[in-house]
């Protein structure tokens, strides 16, 4: 289908009836953004596809604004060698009419909706819908007009006028709805066991159930199996328990009548047992016997023997106890010499030196005395002296009159005011001066005073100046504060006068120096005071004096008979003389202490000599009467026997029966091993054997019971028929397992072949535009790209780079080439279409984004494709790249402003 | 004269694995044989009752298979019922025998625990040969000793293979001369579980069949014996409960099935009917007979105690010839898997996957057309 002619009116912009002609090949609609390119397309749009009783909110807009008027477009078109012309008008008394050209006139054909249906199958479009119509109800349209606003590619395919388009010329058939319905049910049949992307075995289908569920049998069947594997080693064990028990029974029968031989030997083994007892008393009986002699003769031994020594013993002590009755006398007469040393001879010593010792003392204590007695003595005058000082001192402070310091204030106070005010009156006073050439007595009164320097007088009061004869001048001023002024100062002097006329005195210096004199005086007292306080302190060195003479007095008074060498004695011979004697009088004790001592020890030592001299005394009786006993007693024993060799004579006698007797206990001694212990041990081991046997057995028998119980509890669970029924369930599900496992490969197979064709096909589909755009995707972009691909659906997927050997995903491309590679696309698709019978292709302002040598490559492919298979209609802006192109230029007025 | 029911091979307890699902279902139909067994016995007022070996499936068998067999036996009370270990449950330790469920049968219930001979009474002796293991080579019977001066009717009983079976390696091997050689009225077998006479040997079979390929199984023997030189006289009584038959058909048309369906009818109550089905389905069969086969095949599954239907696995593709393939991948995919399936390879891409399994192809084609019948309006 191409266009000729475009008719709006009442258009947006429109209001009056515009017509736009098209060429058949290149057409460049020109004008400013806004100038209403798009509304062009968009009226074509609505003619041909919208119903035109469609009351869309969208075509409710197309109405200009603030008017009233119904909209209305009529497109010329030429489809298949016939020539249409549709008129519609759209809100107000809507209407269609669709008009064929038959021999140079035109032929209304259809009205109202029939014409819209009629005009759609033409355009191979999908029913209008009430909507406004979207670019998918478009047929072919949707693939060659690229409008505006609209995305660069369907959602998810091209529609089916499009793809019918495409495979009329290439022979095949694509997805119909009757091959969508098997896709689907092939893809249904497939991810019942399948993952769509990965082809794994999905995690709930039955294959997937079914393994786990034989995988959870088999560890049961397993469990169950390792559980009758025990009960089967418990029957093991029974076999091996019942062979063990059946050889201990044997052993435990030998050993029962081994017992019973050994039980006879057992009582031949009491009876000798019982000789050897009898054997044994006798032996016994006759050793008692033996003993009782042995005693009484060992009684009679012993008593001779410490008779014997007791004698010995006796003669000595006697001989010790009068060694210490000597000893104890010399210590006696030692302890007396020593009492006799200290009492007569030391003790009077010390007396002696103890009484010269106090005479030194006395004598020393007398020169210290009269030392000290010297020194007060020289600080007694001293004190007199300042005493004397001080009184002088005060009484010329009395016959001094000076001011006090008050006096002194006040007129040191009143200078100073008096001088504040003298100089404030010179400031306040009227300073008058005469210059007067002539020689001239000046008068002034009363006087002023005058400045010299100046010449000035300075007048405080009301003041008569007589100049010569000149005149007199009067100056009056000064006012009430200069008085004040003068009044205060001769207050002040008054004062000062006052003052000094009480001391007598003509100027304040000579009144200052009556009060220094004042303060000077004070002074001296004060420090003289200080000094006599500082001697006399506590006490008054004179009355100290009068005490330490007392002192001599009574020292002296104390010392009777001081030997006449000693009265010229100094002071150091004192002292010598004095540690002489005292070291004497120590020495003197030590000695005294040490023969006290002495004579305490020898006292000791006697009293000690004279106790064991007792003891010893003591021991001698006891041993007489020892002596005595034991003669006593060795008579008794004897008194039985008469003798001792009778008695010696009986112990031979005994002895010779006893070994007899004993050497028969020896012979049957030497028989027990063989008649007693043996037959004895090995009773025992018989009777030791039978009982472990039996114990053996009863082990035994508790084990097969134990595992007979364990095998009748397996049983109760019913593992037999458990294990029965697991495997059972397991071998029902394995065949199911091969059976499903056999219909996924089936699904997966024919998912997998299906798929094969179909990419085939698309394969096929997509060959021959590749073909078309390759060679501009080329030119475009210098051979940077060479190869779009193209999914099964149509879509383009990715451009082959050509330095890089590799697929770039359109995506990752830059907006401008995205939208480049996409009118390359439809321009292919285009041609295609193009090849049964020339199609419209419209490109509305999507080259924007080309930079200039772009769009001069794509203003070559766009030239191509009018000249030889399209026309083309594209919207711009800017006309420039275009400049000289052949084809119709239609300039676009400003909306509705022509 | 003495009349005796001869039995053996009741195996009680057993897994019956291989039934699946109805395992459970299966071994129960054993007691309910037992119970026949019982009314026969009693109908036939027999002196005793001899029961030749495998009592038990295993050792192991249940506490309450025990129990269960036990109530069984007890039916018999008061005839005598003579019981012989077998290799099955043979005579050890732990053993089934030393159950404490196994005590308390009834007095009437004899174990053969010992080689030596039982006195039945002054007229009968019994020669039991019980088993103390699972496999031997030695001739269990070995040990009867031959005849003295006695009069009394001989009966061995054993369990064992009798060495006239067609078998290598027999286990408990039976010498077939043995009732001449120790001078026996009657060798009373267990062990072959289908019904097998041979001289004076007889094994009665199993009770009730344990498998398909059983032959002549499901019977017990009534014996008469009346000594000296008189041959036993042998009734052979069905006592079977559940009816095993295996069927492998080759089905073509629509007739082959509905004969199938007939003979399978002709079997009797379908509930008592353990079915194994195996069919051989040639060439790409139409809608209508693949329709008729799982028609029967539902039908029996509904009907019989059990059906083992086994797959072809050259099973027939439904091919409706009314079905149409949507032109293009669908249709070219249709060919290609039916030009694998005949041995060939496709041409496009489907030439990649000519080497995949034929059952895998053939149910990727099955797939294809079901999917066609299902989306036809």
């Amino acid at each position: 289908m191409i266009i000729e002619e475009i008719t709006v009116n009442n258009w947006r912009g429109y209001r009056d009836p515009h017509t736009f002609e098209f060429d058949d090949g290149f057409n460049l609609v020109v004008g400013r953004n806004e100038a209403g390119k798009s509304t062009l397309f968009e009226a074509m749009t609505r003619a041909l596809i919208d119903r035109h009783n469609s009351r869309a909110e969208p075509i409710k807009r197309i109405r200009p604004l603030g008017s009233s008027l119904a909209p209305e477009v009529t497109v010329v078109f030429r489809s298949d060698g016939t020539r249409y012309k549709v008129h519609k008008r759209f809100l107000d008394d809507p209407s269609s009419e669709l008009h064929t050209e038959r021999d140079g006139g035109w032929e209304l054909d259809h009205e109202g909706d029939k014409a819209d249906e009629v005009l759609r199958s033409i355009l191979e479009g999908d029913k209008p819908a009430r909507t406004e119509a979207r670019p998918e109800h478009r047929g072919l349209a949707q693939a060659l007009w690229y409008l505006q606003d609209e995305p660069s590619l369907p959602d998810d395919a091209w529609s089916d006028a499009v793809n019918q388009g495409l495979t009329g010329l290439v022979d095949q058939v694509s997805s119909t709805e009757a091959e969508q319905v098997f896709l689907n049910r092939i893809q249904d049949a497939y991810e019942d066991t399948w993952t769509p992307e990965k082809g794994r075995v999905s995690k709930n289908s039955e294959l997937s159930d079914l393994e786990d569920e034989i995988a959870e049998l088999e560890d049961e069947v397993a469990d169950v199996e390792q559980r009758r594997e025990k009960v089967a080693g418990f029957r093991s064990d029974l076999e091996e328990f019942a062979i063990r028990r059946d050889e201990k029974e044997e052993s435990l029968e030998e050993a029962r009548e081994e017992l019973e031989t050994l039980e006879e030997a057992l009582d031949a083994a009491e009876e000798f047992e019982a000789k050897l007892e009898g054997q044994e008393q006798a032996v016994e009986d006759l050793q008692a016997r033996l003993e009782d002699f042995e005693d009484d003769l060992d009684g009679v031994q012993e008593r001779t023997e410490e008779i014997d020594d007791l004698s010995n013993e006796l003669e000595d002590l006697r001989a010790r106890a009068q060694e210490h009755e000597a000893k104890a006398k010399q210590a006696k007469d030692n302890a007396e010499s020593h009492r006799e040393r200290w009492k007569e001879e030391l003790e009077p010593e010390l007396k002696d030196v103890e009484a010269d010792l106090d005479q030194l003392r006395h004598l020393k204590e007398l020169r210290s005395l009269e030392e000290r007695q010297e020194v007060l003595q020289q600080q007694s005058e001293r004190v007199e002296e300042i005493r004397d000082d001080l009184e002088d001192q005060r009484s010329q402070l009395e016959e001094l009159t000076a001011p006090t310091d008050n006096e002194r204030d006040q007129l040191n106070q009143a200078r100073s005011e008096l001088r504040l005010v003298e100089a404030k009156e010179d400031s306040t006073a009227i300073r008058v001066g005469f210059d007067i050439e002539t020689d001239v007595d000046i008068v002034a009164e009363p006087e002023p005073a005058t400045d010299p320097e100046e010449g000035e007088h300075l007048v405080t009061q009301p003041t008569v100046f007589t100049i010569g004869d000149i005149g007199e001048v009067s100056v009056r001023g000064g006012g009430e504060s200069i008085e004040e002024l003068a009044e205060r100062r001769q207050e002040l002097e008054e004062t000062i006068d006052e003052l000094l006329d009480r001391y007598d005195v003509d100027d304040p210096q000579a009144f200052s120096g009556l009060v220094e004199r004042r303060i000077q005086l004070e002074d001296r007292i004060e420090d003289l005071k200080g000094r006599l306080e500082e001697r006399t302190g506590d006490e008054d060195p004179m009355d100290q004096l009068e005490t330490v003479r007392r002192e001599i007095q009574a020292t002296k008074e104390g010392i009777d008979d001081i030997p006449n060498a000693w009265e010229d004695l100094e002071a150091g011979e004192i002292d010598d003389k004095f540690d002489d004697l005292r070291n004497r009088k120590e020495r003197l004790i030590d000695e005294i202490e040490d023969e006290q001592k002495m004579e305490q020890e020898t006292q000791q030592r006697h009293l000690e000599l004279v106790e064991e001299g007792e003891s010893l005394h003591q021991q001698v009786t006891q041993t007489e009467s020892r002596i005595d006993r034991l003669r006593e007693e060795k008579a008794e024993i004897l008194d039985n026997y008469g003798t001792r060799d009778n008695l010696e004579e009986q112990v031979d006698k005994v002895q010779g029966s006893l070994q007899d007797e004993q050497e028969t206990l020896e012979d049957l001694q030497d028989q027990v091993q063989e008649m007693v212990e043996e037959p004895r041990q090995r009773h025992e081991q018989a009777e030791n054997r039978v009982a472990r046997l039996e114990e053996d057995i009863q082990e035994i028998d508790k084990k097969i019971q134990d595992r007979q119980v364990r095998i009748e509890e397996a049983a109760g669970e019913g593992l037999y028929s458990k294990s029965a029924d697991l495997e059972a369930s397991l071998n029902a599900k394995r065949r199911r397992l091969e059976v499903v496992r056999r219909r996924a490969e089936g699904s997966k197979l024919l998912h997998d072949i299906v798929d094969a064709y179909k990419r085939e096909q698309a394969e096929a589909l997509a060959r021959p535009l590749q073909k078309i755009v390759e060679p501009w995707l080329e030119l475009l972009t210098d051979d940077a790209y060479e190869e779009l691909q193209l999914d099964e659906a149509l879509m383009p997927e990715a451009v082959k780079s050509t330095r890089y050997d590799t697929s770039l995903p359109l995506s990752e491309l830059s907006h401008g080439t995205q939208e480049q590679v996409i009118v390359l696309l439809r321009l292919g698709i285009g041609v295609l279409l193009s090849e049964e019978e020339r199609q419209l292709v419209v490109v509305d302002d999507r080259l924007v984004n080309a930079d200039a040598i772009r769009m001069k490559r794509l203003r070559i492919i766009l030239e191509e494709v009018a000249a030889n298979h399209c026309q083309v209609i594209v919207a711009t802006c800017n006309d420039t790249p275009y400049a000289g192109i052949e084809g119709e230029v239609i300039r676009v007025p400003d909306e509705g402003r022509q | 004269m003495v009349r005796f029911l001869h039995t053996a091979d009741w195996q009680m307890g057993m897994k019956a694995v291989h039934v699946g699902e109805r395992a459970q279902d299966l071994r129960k139909t054993r007691y309910t044989t037992a119970e026949t067994i019982a009314e026969v016995a009693e109908a036939e007022d027999v002196d005793f009752v001899i029961v030749a070996g495998d009592l038990f499936e295993h050792h192991d068998v249940d506490e309450l298979d025990v129990k269960r067999t036990v109530d069984e036996l007890d039916r018999f009370d008061p005839i005598p019922v003579y019981v012989l270990p077998g290799n099955h449950d043979p005579l050890v330790p732990g053993g089934v025998w030393e159950r404490s469920s196994w005590d308390r049968v009834g007095d009437h219930v004899t174990l053969l625990r010992d080689e030596e001979p039982v006195h039945v009474d002054d007229s009968v002796t019994l020669y039991p040969c019980p088993l103390e293991q699972k496999q031997s080579s030695r001739d269990p019977t070995d040990w009867i000793p031959p005849r003295d001066d006695e009069e009394a009717i001989r009966i061995g009983i054993a369990h064992g293979a009798l060495d006239v079976l067609p078998a290598e390696n027999l286990n408990f091997p039976v010498s077939a001369d043995r009732p001449d050689q120790a001078d026996l009225d009657y060798l009373a077998l267990g062990d072959w579980h289908g019904y097998m006479k041979s001289g004076r040997a007889l094994y009665p079979g199993t009770p009730e069949p344990t498998g398909f390929d059983e032959e002549d199984p499901g019977n017990v023997a009534l014996v008469e014996l009346s000594g000296g030189e008189a041959e036993p006289i042998v009734d052979k009584e069905n006592v079977q409960t559940l009816r095993w038959a295996a069927f492998e058909e080759s089905v073509e048309d629509v007739t082959d099935v509905e004969a199938l369906g007939a003979e399978i009818e002709g079997l009797g109550d379908p509930t008592e009917l353990v079915l194994r089905v195996d069919l051989s389905l040639a060439g790409d069969l139409s809608s209508d007979v693949v329709q008729q086969i799982q028609t029967l095949r539902d039908q029996l599954d509904d009907e019989a105690f059990l059906l083992q239907w086994e797959e072809d696995q050259t099973g027939p593709i439904a091919i409706d010839p009314d079905t149409d393939l949507p032109d293009g991948p669908i249709r070219r995919t249709d060919e290609a898997l039916a030009t694998i399936l005949d041995g060939e390879i496709p041409d496009g891409p489907g030439q990649d996957f000519a080497d995949r399994e034929e059952e895998t192809v053939r149910q990727a084609r099955r797939l294809l057309h079901r999917i066609a019948q299902e989306v036809e309006p």
